[in-house]
């Protein structure tokens, strides 16, 4: 696979008053492939996403972007680099159609005035290179879409900008068996597509179904980054309880956060 | 790209431009006017129609920025306030021998009310608070300082500067008074705007949910700031409508209630109280129609308060649709 990955961060640090989320977490997307992102709750998955997209600052550590370092102060400049993030709580509103959805904040225009059928066909042809085909009209109101209908939303509308890394937080969990299908098919087309995608999942099934390289995170550390095909689905499960399996992962003697509480010192 | 997808492109791109409430309240207001027509023959003139459309125009002139404002899930019950403080400021600023031209007044009133819409927009959008909460207390704010300005009693011998926006022949072209024409003007520019630009649709996409409007990249607190800011100047505007309507005194309910019979227009006009969906076209035929009925009880010659139990009836049949059309888009 290609040598650069499109996005990478190295080093990344972040607090939230006394409490540190995130230590020292480094992480690469690469072009065509989906990276898992996997982590118990409260691992810090949903920080670093959010890190990534600019809505939280980060407190040390470099992000590179195809090679380059970047600065990301606000879900602005992310999609400015080709960063799009669908939300976990499927961000879309239900009062609005398809089309105004997916280019909600971003409208196309002709002087002031909104320019219907250029966003209508842009619309048509985003959700057609993803083969979706179970939308009835794009003039439907989203209130009306099943779950698995408006992650796809969703989903469009985050290509819909030539973007080159989608990141996806927990995309299939409301949704039902045939939807989580249809939705990780999706996944993996964007991938297929040359995409870079990182998919946020709780589900082994789901990651090993769809990705090419799992990142485990352990209580706010990379516990480590491997290959999907490298792996099984019980080391995956130990790296995400235990942060360590066998010779992969943290090492064991490490000071852990517990350390200092508990009589006799190591877990 | 397929025929199918095509023929989607080539067809109207967006829902049809009247909605369904705005075709049954133009109906329902044919209906009484000719049933007022049929039983008071005067109703149908000149002299009955003009003052009416005259009183139409403060409340469906502010109910433009109301309709807004509701779109984006919030409210303002401050306006009846606002209206006492712009109307007392510049009823004073009127009267004497150093009273101010037409300009000024409107220009006195315009800036004073968009400073109170700001006063509530910065609560709003930045405070975090529920606007019914923060316009109820800037509500008895303005009422107090309205009162202030007032002093102790009414505001006497105002003069007939804004005779332009009365009830009287300086008021009208071709017949058709001056305030209700700038109403309609200003209402046909808040639809296209709302209809067709990127601004007018954020401001439905806060009311439907603020949250995914801010992360697609809509700046919601300057939005919201802007739906009371308008409010405010509005409200300014239509204070001078209300001045003109009045007598050369102006007293101490100038406004009181009016917020009341704003949101009225603005629910029976179809605006859904939940933000996110509404109309300034249906609020217009909403004010009218509270407008008419109100006209249509005293030329009758019932009591008034039968006006009240209307507009009432009125306002649970336009909630009770709304609720009946979202259940329907729901199941759909």
């Amino acid at each position: 696979m290609a040598a650069t990955p499109l996005l990478e961060l190295r080093g990344i640090d972040k607090s939230f008053g006394p409490v540190q989320v995130l230590h020292d977490v480094g992480m690469s997307v690469y072009p065509g492939e989906v990276t898992a992102l996997v982590g118990d709750n409260g691992a810090g998955k949903s920080t670093l996403v959010k890190c990534i997209s600019g809505i939280y600052t980060i407190d040390a550590g470099t992000v590179l972007f195809d090679g380059r370092t970047v600065t990301v102060n606000s879900p602005r400049d992310a999609a400015d680099l080709g960063i799009e993030v669908v939300y976990q709580d499927l961000a879309l509103c239900d009062n609005l159609d398809i089309v105004q959805n997916m280019f909600l904040g971003r409208e196309q225009k002709r002087g002031i005035v909104l320019d219907e059928p250029t966003m209508e066909q842009m619309a048509a042809e985003t959700l057609a290179s993803l083969s979706v085909r179970t939308v009835k009209s794009l003039r439907q109101l989203v209130a009306s879409l099943s779950g698995g209908q408006r992650q796809t939303v969703a989903i469009a509308k985050a290509v819909l900008w030539n973007s080159k890394v989608v990141i996806l937080d927990e995309p299939t969990a409301a949704l039902g068996v045939a939807q989580t299908a249809q939705v990780l098919e999706l996944v993996r087309r964007l991938a297929d597509n040359g995409l870079g995608v990182a998919l946020i999942s709780h589900n082994m099934n789901e990651v090993f179904a769809v990705s090419d390289r799992i990142a485990a995170l352990y209580l706010g550390r990379m516990a480590a980054e491997v290959k999907t095909s490298d792996v099984t689905h019980a080391q995956v499960v130990e790296l995400i309880t235990g942060g360590r399996s066998g010779n992969l992962g943290l090492p064991p003697e490490g000071p852990t956060d517990f350390a200092d509480f508990m009589p006799g010192g190591q877990l | 790209m397929t025929a199918v997808a095509e023929a989607k492109i080539k067809r109207r791109v967006l829902p049809s431009p009247v909605t369904g409430q705005e075709i049954v309240l133009v109906g329902v207001i044919v209906v009484l006017w000719a049933a007022l027509a049929v039983s008071t023959p005067a109703f149908l003139t000149a002299g009955s129609i003009q003052p009416l459309l005259v009183a139409t125009a403060p409340v469906a002139l502010v109910g433009v920025a109301m309709t807004i404002v509701i779109i984006t899930g919030g409210i303002d019950v401050s306006v009846g306030g606002a209206i006492m403080v712009c109307s007392v400021l510049t009823a004073k600023a009127l009267v004497g021998t150093d009273g101010v031209s037409l300009g000024v007044a409107v220009l006195l009133s315009i800036a004073a009310g968009g400073l109170l819409g700001l006063v509530n927009g910065v609560l709003i959008a930045y405070g975090r608070v529920h606007a019914i909460i923060i316009t109820f207390g800037t509500a008895n704010l303005f009422m107090f300082l309205g009162l202030r300005i007032f002093g102790s009693g009414t505001v006497n011998g105002i003069p007939a500067t804004l005779a332009f926006f009365g009830r009287g022949p300086d008021g009208r072209t071709l017949g058709i008074p001056h305030a209700f024409l700038i109403t309609l003007v200003i209402t046909a520019v808040a639809w296209w705007y709302l209809r067709h630009t990127a601004g007018g649709r954020h401001f439905f996409a806060i009311g439907g949910d603020a949250q995914a409007a801010r992360l697609a990249g809509v700046r919601v607190q300057r939005r919201v700031l802007l739906a009371y800011v308008l409010t405010g100047v509005l409200v300014g505007l239509a204070s001078c409508f209300v001045i003109a309507q009045g007598t050369s005194t102006l007293d101490q309910s100038v406004g009181s209630g009016k917020e009341l019979a704003v949101i009225a227009a603005v629910v029976i006009g179809g605006t859904s109280i939940m933000g996110g969906r509404g109309s300034v076209l249906g609020t217009l035929l909403g004010a009218l129609l509270v407008q008419s009925v109100a006209s249509g009880v005293t030329q009758l010659g019932w009591r008034s308060q039968l006006s009240d139990l209307f507009v009432g009836i009125f306002i649970i049949v336009a909630v009770g649709a709304d609720l009946l059309r979202a259940r329907a888009r729901r199941s759909r």
